[in-house]
C-alpha cells in the first residue's frame, strides 16, 4: 500500500508541475494580449508608439507606452486590453475541444486580474479590487475543469 | 501614457501558483470521497458474471479484463477474478501488485477442479475459490464486495 501511494504521489506532483506550467504560460499569454490590445487601439487612435515592455527588471513588470494626443478617448483606450482579450478567448473555447477548452476560462479570469489597473486608473470604477477576486475565482474554476476533464 | 499592471510579474507567478495548488487539493479531495472499486474480470468469464453485477451498487465500478489496463489509482476496493485458462503465476504477481492500489482486495478462482487450491491458498490468503456450478455464489461474494 505504501509503494503504492509512493507513486502516487510522485505521479500527483508531476500532474500538479505540469498544470502550474500551462497555467502561467497561458496567463503570460494573456499578459502578451493585453498589451497588444493598448497598443494597437492606441496606434488606431493616433497615438505614438513607444514600446511594449514585457519584462522590466527594474520594476518587474510589464507595461506598453505610448504618446498620446490630447483628445484622445481615454475610456477606450484603457479598457482596450481587456477587451482584445476576451474574444480571443472564447474563440479558443468555442474550437478547442476536451478540457483543454477550460484554459479559457484561465485566460478570462486572468485578464480580470491584470486589468484591475486599468478600472482603476481609466474607467475609475470604484472597489476595482473585486474584479481581481472575480478573476481568482474563475482561474480556480478553470483549473478544477481542466485537472478533472483532461486527467481524471 | 503607459498602461501597466498593478503587481510585479512574480506577484502573478506566485498568485497562479497558489491557486493551482487549491485547485489541485479541491480536485483530489473530490475524487479520494468516490473511491471506485476495481473488478478485474477475464473475458471468458464475462457474460455469466458481468450481467447486472453492478444493480443496486451506489459506487461507481471500473471494470478491466486485462490487468496491466488498470491505471495507476487508489481503490475502494479490488476484486480480481482469476482466469484458470491463463498462467496462474502470472495473475497471482499481478493480483499482488494490484492489491496495494486497493484498502481491501480478494481475489476469486473459478475452476472444475479445486485440487491445488490449498496450496495457491498458501500463496495468495485472500483467495476464494469456486466451482462453475457455484456461480451465484460467486456473484454474491462480489456484489457484497462492491457494496
Amino acid at each position: 500500500m505504501k509503494k503504492a501511494q509512493a507513486k502516487l504521489f510522485k505521479l500527483y506532483a508531476k500532474i500538479f508541475l505540469y498544470f502550474l506550467l500551462i497555467t502561467i504560460l497561458f496567463s503570460f499569454s494573456t499578459i502578451a494580449l493585453h498589451e497588444l490590445g493598448h497598443f494597437v487601439f492606441g496606434l488606431y487612435y493616433g497615438c505614438k508608439p513607444v514600446r511594449i515592455v514585457l519584462f522590466d527588471t527594474s520594476i518587474m513588470t510589464t507595461y506598453t507606452e505610448m504618446e498620446c494626443p490630447p483628445n484622445v478617448n481615454m475610456f477606450l483606450l484603457g479598457i482596450s486590453g481587456f477587451f482584445v482579450v476576451l474574444p480571443l478567448s472564447l474563440l479558443y473555447f468555442l474550437i478547442s475541444r476536451g478540457g483543454e477548452r477550460y484554459l479559457a476560462l484561465i485566460m478570462i479570469g486572468f485578464n480580470f486580474v491584470i486589468a484591475v489597473n486599468d478600472f482603476d486608473v481609466y474607467l475609475k470604477l470604484p472597489f476595482s479590487e473585486i474584479f481581481a477576486i472575480f478573476g481568482s475565482l474563475l482561474i480556480v474554476v478553470g483549473e478544477i475543469l481542466l485537472i478533472e476533464k483532461t486527467i481524471f | 501614457m503607459i498602461f501597466s499592471q498593478t503587481y510585479p510579474i512574480i506577484t502573478y507567478a506566485l498568485m497562479l501558483t497558489i491557486l493551482t495548488i487549491i485547485s489541485f487539493f479541491v480536485v483530489l479531495s473530490r475524487k479520494r470521497k468516490e473511491k471506485k472499486v476495481l473488478l478485474i474480470l477475464p473475458t471468458s468469464l464475462e457474460q455469466e458474471i458481468r450481467l447486472s453485477i453492478t444493480d443496486g451498487i451506489s459506487r461507481s465500478v471500473e471494470i478491466f479484463s486485462n490487468a496491466e489496463k488498470v491505471p495507476l489509482r487508489m481503490y475502494k476496493s479490488c476484486i480480481f477474478v482469476l482466469d484458470p485458462k491463463e498462467n496462474l503465476d502470472k495473475q497471482i504477481e499481478s493480483f499482488k501488485k494490484i492489491r496495494e492500489q486497493a484498502e481491501d482486495s480478494i481475489a476469486i478462482l473459478i475452476s472444475e477442479s479445486l485440487d491445488g487450491v490449498s496450496s495457491l491458498k498458501k500463496r495468495l490468503p485472500w483467495l476464494k475459490a469456486f466451482k462453475p456450478s457455484e456461480i451465484e455464489k460467486v456473484r454474491e461474494v462480489i456484489h457484497s464486495q462492491l457494496r
